[in-house]
């Protein structure tokens, strides 16, 4: 078994990888979406969750 | 633009989890994809969340303002089947047979070893490479402990990445 990447649980990069690019809601439709390109410039994805903002309050 | 991170609730109204000022959606590589799952896991720990999957992005607020509108009934019921659950990832032994036949016997049979696990589970994926389960989260450990007995190879607890859908803005 690899090592696991998270400290508490056990997630190796291919259980992560295949989880991340196979699951979670995906959005089809008017909404205008970029979807992951490798040609476009690099970013910095580091956010801790204080960064985290919340927008976009619906309807409860 | 704004990276999606995941929706959940905040004082219980519909909410989407982002970060501002992103210039383009990020290469699925291992630190983008270990931020993704990071802030989602830490997300889960306040409430109920449906991920997104990575590398989701909107062009304004009122994109997402307009998805949580339209779509809030389907959100509001996957926040329902996933809270207080996180999934586990097992992977099966292989079936491997030559006719349809033994095929058919082989996975019937992985099956009826992989039932000890579906009885905790509130819900089952059967995906490509391993099964998810959805599990209470008070009986995650006996979960863990079960599929370890077992000899299976376990991962998570992840939030419940397997567990959402398509959503049409």
């Amino acid at each position: 078994m690899t090592e696991s990447l998270v400290q508490g649980r056990e997630v190796t990069l291919v259980d992560l990888v295949d989880r991340l690019l196979g699951g979670g809601v995906v959005i089809s439709g008017d909404i205008t979406l970029a979807v992951a390109d490798i040609d476009l410039v690099q970013v910095s994805l580091r956010a801790l969750v204080a960064t985290v903002e919340k927008v976009a309050e619906g309807v409860a | 633009m704004i990276y999606v991170y995941a929706i959940g609730e905040h004082g219980g109204r519909l909410t989407a989890f982002v970060k501002r000022g992103v210039t383009c959606a990020p290469a699925p590589e291992p630190d983008a994809l270990l931020d993704h799952d990071r802030v989602v896991h830490s997300l889960m720990g306040d409430g109920a969340v449906v991920p997104m999957r990575f590398g989701t992005v909107v062009g304004d607020e009122s994109d997402i303002r307009s998805l949580l509108l339209k779509r809030r009934k389907e959100l509001r019921d996957l926040l329902t089947h996933v809270r207080g659950r996180v999934e586990f990832g097992v992977r099966a032994p292989q079936v491997s047979a030559s006719t349809g036949r033994d095929y058919m016997h082989a996975k019937l049979e992985v099956d009826r070893l992989l039932a000890p696990l579906a009885e905790l589970a509130a819900d089952t994926r059967v995906r490509h490479r391993d099964t998810a389960y959805l599990v209470d989260r008070e009986l995650a450990a006996a979960f863990q402990e079960r599929a370890r007995n077992m000899k299976l190879a376990l991962s998570g607890p992840w939030p419940p990445y397997s567990f959402t859908g398509a959503l049409r803005g």
